[in-house]
């Protein structure tokens, strides 16, 4: 029995979450990369994850169906990508995929929507499948529906033809036939959940555990990154290959530095996710937060902030890059104070680290 | 400390980056450069804060305190405070929900540390505020 699989990658971002999504969405960096499905997790991405478990379970025929380009160079041979005009033609474009594979020869097709980390086996879902003999079959956990489905490719071309994918309840009588799963699910609806999917790695409650170096317990450190002899990483900690760590900065509490990321000199990440391509400037302090590129979003207050100064937060994946404005520029135009030294900021901030970290 | 003055709130622009900083220093600088002067600053509007634009704060704050004055701010956005915090600036500021709360900060006797129900018996109480207020 030919099976094949065909992924949807649709251009949701953690942001778009956020109490405020529409007013931070303004200037947000343009880097196709930031989909949740793209955001990498202790150096893998889910899309990334989902290659590699397919492939795991035999599964050659990948079709990966989405309106940007997503990082797939290692999974390169015998994956068909799709591009959909649009984010929200994603489905279609998937639907005509199946027909394709149909005629390719594949009987059954695993379509799913890649936006939550799931802990599925490909082979139970099958054997449930075949099992009950059901035209369509569709993963639930204990709080419901997953964006996973079984499909029977020859009924999908007959009697399922003009159906609005994703399937919904009710469409077809008896269908989809629920395969209810056991295993850790975080749909990632909010940043919170993030927060939530890197803790229970560092935990090992969930499989996305880091699988790279661990040099002291309970930090793990890729080939590769770059670190300050001055900095502390206190575990559990992550720090991705390529990043660069400053001097006098300071990394705990279930952080993750992700790929080419860097963080400045003085700077504290406690309880935070940098992602990938992400420049945090010198002597910031980040609680409670993800950084996807130029986007800051609060776990605690669910806001969303596009931060439009690069001595703060840039996003070095993105193709235009903001000019940094000079240390001369910034003294230039406080000129109205009189001030021959304005360092005042970091003197401060240099004084609260004192107290803080004695 | 400064009682009974005239509190001056300042409303500030929806961008306080970069770019706008040398206008409002212009309209700021004045108002920091008086004695005890009593300032707060309204970010109801406020859309846009950068690290030029914390920088002013500062400033202003040094300059308010070396005249024996304050800086206060209020309506700080949830966006805002989360620079303000990134920025590690959120501690040395005090932040009121409404400029009538921070103006009415400046009036008030600072019995924040009284606030709390006292561990000593009420009469002595009674007597450290009356010797406190003598």
């Amino acid at each position: 029995m030919q099976v094949s699989a065909v992924l949807v990658v649709d251009d949701r971002c953690l942001s778009s979450t956020a109490s405020n999504a529409e007013l931070a969405y303004t200037g947000r960096s343009d880097n196709k990369s930031r989909s949740v499905a793209c955001s990498e997790i202790f150096g893998e991405s889910l899309l990334t994850r989902t290659v590699k478990q397919l492939r795991g379970a035999g599964i050659e025929t990948i079709s990966v169906v989405g309106a940007s380009i997503y990082p797939l160079s290692k999974f390169g041979a015998g994956i068909t990508r799709v591009a959909a005009a649009r984010s929200c033609e994603c489905w279609s474009e998937a639907q005509r995929e199946v027909l394709r594979l149909k005629a390719q020869g594949s009987q059954t097709v695993l379509m799913i929507g890649v936006s939550a980390y799931v802990e599925w086996q490909v082979e139970e879902l099958l054997r449930f499948h075949f099992a009950h003999g059901m035209p369509l079959t569709q993963v639930h956990d204990a709080q419901g529906p997953l964006e996973i489905w079984a499909v029977n490719s020859k009924w999908f071309s007959t009697a399922a033809v003009g159906c609005t994918l994703p399937f919904r309840y009710g469409e077809f009588p008896g269908l989809p036939v629920a395969c209810i799963i056991g295993g850790y699910v975080n749909r990632l609806a909010d940043a919170a959940g993030f927060r939530r999917l890197v803790r229970d790695g560092f935990l090992a409650r969930s499989e996305t555990r880091p699988l790279c170096k661990e040099i002291r317990p309970g930090v793990w450190v890729e080939d590769g990154a770059r670190i300050h002899k001055s900095a502390r990483l206190v575990a559990p900690v992550y720090i991705g290959a390529g990043a660069k760590i400053g001097a006098s900065a300071v990394i705990t509490r279930f952080s993750n530095v992700e790929r080419n990321s860097t963080v400045g000199a003085g700077t504290v990440v406690d309880s935070a996710s940098i992602l990938s391509d992400t420049e945090l400037g010198a002597g910031l302090e980040l609680s409670g937060t993800v950084l996807e590129g130029n986007m800051l979003l609060d776990v605690r207050r669910n806001v969303a902030l596009c931060i439009h100064d690069p001595n703060l937060i840039r996003d070095i994946g993105a193709r235009y890059q903001p000019a940094i404005p000079s240390r001369r520029q910034i003294e230039r135009s406080m000129q109205a104070f009189a001030f021959s030294d304005s360092g005042f900021f970091f003197r401060a901030a240099g004084r609260l680290s004192e107290v803080l970290f004695r | 400390m400064p009682n009974c003055r005239t509190v001056v709130v300042k409303e500030l622009p929806e961008s306080v980056t970069l770019h706008h900083i040398p206008d409002l220093c212009r309209e700021i600088v004045p108002l920091a450069r008086v004695d005890w002067p009593c300032l707060v600053f309204d970010f109801s509007n406020v859309r846009e804060l950068d690290r030029a634009g914390v920088e002013v704060l500062l400033l202003t704050m040094e300059e308010a305190v070396k005249r024996n004055g304050d800086l206060k701010l209020a309506a700080v956005p949830p966006q805002i405070v989360v620079i303000l915090e990134l920025t590690r600036v959120d501690r040395l500021f005090e932040i009121f929900d409404t400029c009538a709360e921070a103006v009415d900060s400046f009036h008030s006797f600072p019995v924040r540390a009284f606030d709390k129900p006292s561990k000593l018996p009420a009469a002595s109480a009674a007597q450290e505020i009356g010797l406190y207020r003598a």
